[in-house]
């Protein structure tokens, strides 16, 4: 497995060289007569260049609202009520791009290093960030692709719409690249997607994201509707992808274990808010959010050491009436007095923070200023099983 | 290509099936038509009783024959593209009939079943494209409004206010009878001008259908992540409209447009008859009220083979369109 450890992000801090996209204080509600939703609620978050960024939590957690967000994808009743999304294209990527298409790729705004606010691109801006910077993977390819066109043409209508100088030989060939490129053989150009097997149209749909090098790829649950098999194929040609085109991704699912495999860097969403955030190593050594301990321990982990499967009683909250203080309190096997009435923003976990340290959570077990100590794994360990007793 | 052959097989079955029954049905209704035939030509006081035999033979209601011999003989009639002679416009052979008065219906219809439906569905495309606006809103009730209006009644109120009170248009016959039918421009002109009333009500009656059906077939596909993904994909708004959303939810629409192509040949009675279209509907009204079995029976024949077709073409135009339904593979959910 490719280890980028190196370069995965942290939030909050002044670093802004490697940073692709900023995510800063961004909230969503779904506008509805009985109350809006509040999918997302000021979420911060940065993403470096070929960054795997894990996005884990519950369904109804927000994590396609999050990732429709970031992509200017929302559709009403949703509507952004804060925040930005700051995007800084590199100038070196910029240049690799333009010669491996053999052709200019102007920027829109003119400027190659000061970041863009995805959330107000002009029209012109919108039309040349869409799929150039950034692409998506659905989770469903059979209902991301349009039956009635072929793969092929569903990748070369890309490339008309972005690289009018290309050729009409030129986008076949293209294609015929770009599908080589996901173990696709070029003669399948021509069929339809009800002919590909789910497996092979999950990679179709990989295809087209990557048909213009773009810098960031979300895929919202891309593997979740794959049987475990295709499941991890997919994932290790994520993995290779990664490595060789040095995409960054935003990589959406429910199962936790999964990104225990796959990504740099994992964030816990839970009713839109993100409640843990860390390196994947330190996630997985040691989830500090007792839901993220929950959510670890709900999944059976197929290769790494055996956990007992724990389930997290209870149900999340009604998003049009998030309980006060910490979202997951009436859940929480730890919840103590400030849990009810203050909410807990995301700090450091640990006191003594080194360059290493990354892991961010937001919980006041860790808040010195409502608990002694942080409470340790088998703390936790406990308290879930007791619940589970009962 | 095998499941097209299949479905002619089923489709001539169906032909012969119609064929049959067309034949025997009329004969078990009660009533004498040579007798009908024989009063009204007494009418006109140029009867000979003593040629009804003869006129039996020739319509082939010779009931001396048993029926089956009647049927095979009407089937060869049928082979030999003879249709009989036509008692309410005797001596015409129906063939003459059908031939001199489809080409009204044909013209008639097809222009205002083409209309209606790209109007509407075109129509229904931008209501999807813009749902919730004001523009939806307002058109969608319209339409409620229209699609709830009985045809007869609509006829008829365009026939008399329009018609006949403002006398904005013709509201009877196919053209001017004053003039000679042919090929000139004041014909034509005149033709056309009768036309425009008949074909408004059959558009209006019938706008509201298809661009429902458009509308809300395509609020359907416009939430599919296929038409999100092409959003994302940075396509234009025109070729995500048509190429994605338009072009699967018309699918649906197709079948109700063979239908409707269908009815073409056999013409639209109700249309036909409040405005004494000179086409096939009418005729089939005379046909049934004058008891002219051939003519009825050669029209009918006509709306069921025309039916037929178009069921075919629909099953072409499918293959063409979706490609799921080719190499006979049923349509995934
Ligand atoms: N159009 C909408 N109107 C109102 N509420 C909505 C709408 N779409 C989503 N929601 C609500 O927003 C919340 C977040 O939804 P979202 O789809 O982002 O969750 P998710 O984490 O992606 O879930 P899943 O794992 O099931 O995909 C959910 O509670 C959902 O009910
Ligand atoms: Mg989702």
């Amino acid at each position: 497995m490719m280890d980028s450890r190196e370069t995965t992000g942290i939030t909050g801090t002044a670093i802004t060289g490697d940073i692709l996209l900023n995510v800063r204080h961004l909230s969503v509600d779904y506008q509805a007569d009985a109350g809006d939703v509040h999918a997302v609620t000021d979420v911060s978050f940065a993403l470096r260049r070929g960054e795997i960024l894990g996005l884990a939590g519950e369904s109804g957690s927000g994590k396609s609202t999050l990732a429709y967000a970031l992509a200017r994808l929302l559709r009403p009743p949703a509507v952004v009520t804060a925040g930005q999304v700051l995007y800084s294209p590199g100038v070196e990527r910029q240049a690799a791009r333009t010669s491996v298409h053999g052709g200019r790729r102007g920027r829109a705004d003119g400027l190659d290093n000061a970041p863009l606010d995805i959330l107000r691109l002009t029209p012109a801006q919108l039309r040349a960030f869409r799929w150039n910077d950034l692409a998506i993977v659905f989770q469903s390819a059979m209902n991301a692709l349009n039956p009635v066109m072929t793969i092929g043409a569903q990748i070369v209508d890309v490339l008309a719409a972005h690289r009018p100088e290309l050729s009409r030989g030129q986008r076949y060939d293209r294609a015929a690249e770009l599908v080589r490129l996901v173990g696709i053989a070029p003669d399948r150009l021509i069929s339809y997607p009800h002919e590909l097997s789910g497996g092979m149209r999950q990679r179709a749909t990989i295809a087209i994201a990557l048909a213009l090098s773009p810098d960031i790829i979300i895929m919202d649950e891309p593997t979740t509707a794959l049987d475990v098999v295709v499941q991890h194929e997919i994932l290790t040609e994520i993995l290779r992808l990664r490595a060789e085109l040095r995409f960054a991704v935003i990589f959406i699912t429910h199962d936790l274990s999964l990104l225990l495999e796959l990504a740099d860097t994992i964030a816990i969403m839970y009713a839109g808010r993100i409640v843990e955030y860390g390196a994947r190593r330190e996630l997985a050594g040691q989830p500090r959010h007792p839901y993220s301990y929950g959510l670890l321990h709900s999944f059976p982990n197929l290769r790494g050491p055996r956990r007992t499967v724990l389930g997290i009683p209870g149900a999340p909250p009604d998003l049009r009436d998030v309980p006060p203080g910490c979202s997951f309190h009436p859940r929480c096997p730890f919840a103590f007095a400030p849990c009810s009435t203050t909410l807990p923003l995301l700090r450091p976990a640990t006191t003594q923070t080194s360059a290493e340290e990354h892991q961010q959570v937001a919980c006041h077990l860790y808040d010195p200023a409502f608990a002694p100590a942080p409470p340790a794994e088998e703390l936790l360990a406990a308290g879930y099983a007791a619940l589970v007793r009962e | 290509m095998r499941r097209l052959i299949r479905r002619l097989g089923l489709y001539l079955l169906a032909v012969w099936a119609a064929i049959t029954v067309n034949f025997f049905l009329p004969r078990l209704a009660p009533g004498d038509p040579v007798a009908a035939l024989q009063q009204r030509l007494q009418q006109r006081g140029s009867f000979n009783p003593a040629s009804l035999d003869a006129l039996r033979a020739e319509f082939g209601l010779n009931t001396n024959d048993p029926l089956w011999l009647q049927y095979l003989k009407y089937l060869n009639n049928l082979i030999h593209g003879n249709l009989g002679v036509s008692i309410t416009r005797f001596p015409a052979s129906v063939g003459d009939v059908i031939g001199q008065d489809i080409k009204w219906t044909l013209v008639l219809l097809s222009v205002s079943v083409l209309l209606s439906f790209s109007l509407g569905t075109l129509v229904g495309i931008f209501m999807a494209w813009n749902r919730g606006t004001a523009f939806d809103t307002a058109l969608s009730s319209l339409m409620m409004f229209f699609y709830s209006i009985l045809y007869p009644w609509l006829a008829i109120v365009a026939v008399y206010f329009l018609g006949f009170n403002l006398g904005w248009f013709p509201f009877a016959f196919g053209y001017d009878t004053s003039l000679t039918p042919g090929w000139s421009a004041e014909f034509i002109a005149s033709a056309a001008y009768h036309a425009i009333l008949p074909a408004l009500t059959l558009i209006v009656s019938t706008i509201a259908g298809w661009m429902l059906t458009m509308r809300n077939s395509m609020v359907t596909t416009l939430s599919e992540d296929y038409v999100l993904l092409a959003r994302a994909k940075g396509l234009s708004s025109r070729r995500v409209m048509f190429a994605y959303a338009a072009r699967n939810a018309i699918l649906p629409s197709v079948t109700g447009f063979a239908i409707a192509l269908g009815t073409v040949v056999g013409g639209q009675l109700l249309v036909e008859i409040v405005f004494s279209y000179p086409g096939i509907g009418f005729d089939l009204f005379q046909a049934i009220q004058g008891q002219d079995y051939a003519l009825a029976d050669g029209i009918l024949l006509l709306v069921i083979v025309a039916t037929v077709f178009m069921n075919l073409i629909v099953d072409l135009l499918y293959t063409i369109l979706d490609p799921r339904v080719r190499e006979g593979r049923s349509v995934s959910a």
